[in-house]
């Protein structure tokens, strides 16, 4: 089973390098670290210190959410036709006619990208936090309890495109899956609006907060991507000791309505939910 | 096996059996049903009823699947591969060690007339070095039967020749090989059994000569001088006249005839030289896959 998995890995990483994706990829990653280390760096300059604790942090919650923003968008992407491409381009005849089980093409495909996305997200999310360091001379708490929650959210919407990849044809799959993301992100914003409502105790806004807040709480349950980004900043920022970092939090960026411990437990569930619906429609789908 | 799509089409009680170290053709017209059935048996598709054992193993499965070769219609290879990371990858698939699977690169690539080519990205290779690629990969794991789904409908005819050459190199190694065709020369070259399918059924199978027999008259063409009224009044007792075309210049007479038994040809012979006829030419016309596939196609003139 393992070793099936892992020959479909390799292949799927040989694909990704060869591809040059990786290449093209890492270099407008870093023409855009380069714009915010740039950013950070010239904040210093003509400002009083309160207008630069509060640009900065301010840069690094809207930098944090690009990055998180274009790493799930890069998951959805390489999903999106990691099975319906195979079908439509005649390769998977060949490949499952082989003895290999539909689930080890599945599964270890899924590995195989999944291991770029880490290694590409961690690079993208320590190099946030290094320049955050290093140019605002903030190190940021709780590095490797995020680490985990940037990891999630590309990971789950990488499971979501497999499944939706092995039911629909690419196209059908990429506006379902990318629509379903825009609407989750919106929803998102509406609920920390509703929770912003609710903390200033907007008078005869209650009910409409609450509603407003709810939204958020069921699109979370459709697809958790944006609740985990709301914990992961919600860590990095309400934490660091200084005033107006946490103040950066009730921001558009930040985590009001912060995202309780069940909600990265059910991401997790989430996940491997994905997987296992995707491994059963694969496994029933004529070729 | 019967495989039904919801829009209707697919194969029918199909009941075929295959022989060890047989080609065997499974021919019809596009959309006959052919590559839904072998997808069924390489477990591509799943059929609607049915179950097929393939080498005395459930068909589709992983055991049966490690014992098979297939190259698929419309296939295409993943192009930014080179050959022989291809077949690398097809042969660790197999569950082959990296020495075993070089070793038999160079057998695959060698049988196929691809030698020397190993390192070439695959989306340099011309339409038919694909096809022998695709051959290579099939030929891997050492198959004991080979499905080849049209092998030879994208090549131009030096090509399909070659092709047909290494089928037969293939059946003399003791392969079987399980051909989809819908081209009857390729068919009639290759295959000593046949079965031919139209809307998705088998109408006929069997040996090729038997076949191309089955039920049907054969035809004769006679040339003779001296031909007189009572000569041709026996004639016509043995065998049916078609069409007549006299000579009187040459003072011969030509005859299509047709007879119900190879058998009546010597009787034919005797008749016109005890009459005091001359033979000139007789000879039997032969019977061709094209005739039996029109006559079992007829009123499907749509479908072909």
């Amino acid at each position: 089973m393992f070793r099936g998995i892992l020959v479909m890995a390799r292949f799927a990483l040989l694909e990704v390098l060869r591809k040059k994706v990786i290449l093209a990829g890492m270099f407008l990653t870093c023409v855009y670290l380069l714009l915010f280390g740039l950013g950070l760096h010239y904040l210093g300059e003509n400002i009083s210190s309160v207008q630069r604790q509060l640009s900065g942090f301010g840069l690094f919650s809207m930098g944090f959410y690009l990055a998180t923003f274009m790493t799930v968008l890069i998951a959805g992407f390489a999903g999106v036709g990691a099975i319906s491409g195979e079908i439509e381009s005649g390769t998977a005849y060949g490949l499952l006619a082989a003895p290999v089980s539909r689930s080890q093409v599945l599964l270890g495909k899924w590995l195989g990208y999944a291991l770029m996305l880490c290694a590409y997200a961690a690079f993208f999310f320590f190099s946030l936090w290094g320049l955050m360091a290093w140019q605002f001379g903030v190190v940021l708490p709780g590095p490797w309890t995020v680490l985990p929650l940037f990891l999630l959210q590309p990971l789950i919407m990488l499971a979501l495109a497999f499944w939706g990849s092995t039911a629909m044809s690419t196209l059908a799959n990429g506006i379902t899956i990318f629509l379903l993301y825009g609407i989750v992100l919106v929803a998102g914003m509406i609920e920390q609006i509703g929770a912003m409502f609710q903390m200033m105790n907007v008078p005869g806004a209650g009910g409409a907060a609450t509603v407003m807040i709810n939204i958020g709480i069921v699109s979370s349950l459709v697809l958790p991507v944006d609740a985990l980004y709301r914990r992961a900043v919600f860590v990095l920022l309400s934490n660091t000791g200084n005033l107006l970092g946490s103040l950066q939090s009730l921001g558009p960026f930040g985590s009001i309505s912060v995202p309780s411990q069940a909600m990265v437990i059910y991401a997790w569930v989430y996940l491997a939910g994905c997987l296992l619906l995707a491994v059963r429609s694969f496994k029933g789908r004529d070729i | 096996m019967t495989k039904l799509y919801p829009g209707g089409g697919g194969c029918f009680d199909i009941s075929l059996s295959l022989g060890a170290g047989d080609i065997f053709g499974l021919l019809g017209p596009n959309g006959a049903g052919k590559s839904t059935f072998i997808k069924m048996l390489v477990g591509l598709l799943t059929p609607t009823s049915g179950r097929a054992r393939i080498l005395g193993l459930p068909h589709g499965s992983l055991e049966a699947r490690r014992q098979v070769g297939f190259l698929p219609e419309n296939f295409r290879y993943h192009d930014w591969m080179t050959a022989a990371e291809l077949l690398e990858f097809h042969g660790t698939l197999h569950g082959l060690s990296r020495g075993e699977a070089r070793q038999r690169i160079a057998q695959a690539l060698a049988t196929v007339g691809l030698k020397g080519l190993e390192k070439r990205l695959i989306h340099t290779f011309s339409k038919g070095m694909q096809q022998r690629l695709g051959l290579a990969v099939a030929l891997l794991p050492r198959p004991r039967l080979l499905f080849l789904d049209e092998p030879t409908s994208a090549l131009d005819p030096i090509g399909r020749r070659e092709i047909r050459e290494i089928m037969q190199e293939l059946q003399d190694r003791g392969l079987t090989i399980f051909l989809n065709s819908h081209l009857l020369t390729e068919v009639e070259k290759v295959c000593r059994k046949v079965a031919v399918i139209r809307r998705g059924r088998i109408v006929a199978t069997g040996n090729l000569e038997e076949l191309l027999g089955m039920g049907r008259h054969h035809e004769v063409q006679l040339e003779a001088g001296g031909l007189t009224a009572a000569l041709l009044q026996c004639i016509e007792q043995i065998a049916s006249v078609l069409h007549r075309e006299d000579d009187p210049a040459a003072g011969r007479t030509r005859l299509r005839l047709r007879v119900d038994d190879q058998d009546k040809l010597p009787l034919l012979a005797e008749t016109v030289v005890h009459g005091g006829g001359r033979i000139y030419n007789l000879s039997m016309a032969q019977n061709s896959l094209e005739d039996l596939f029109v006559d079992l196609m007829a009123g499907d003139q749509a479908d072909v």
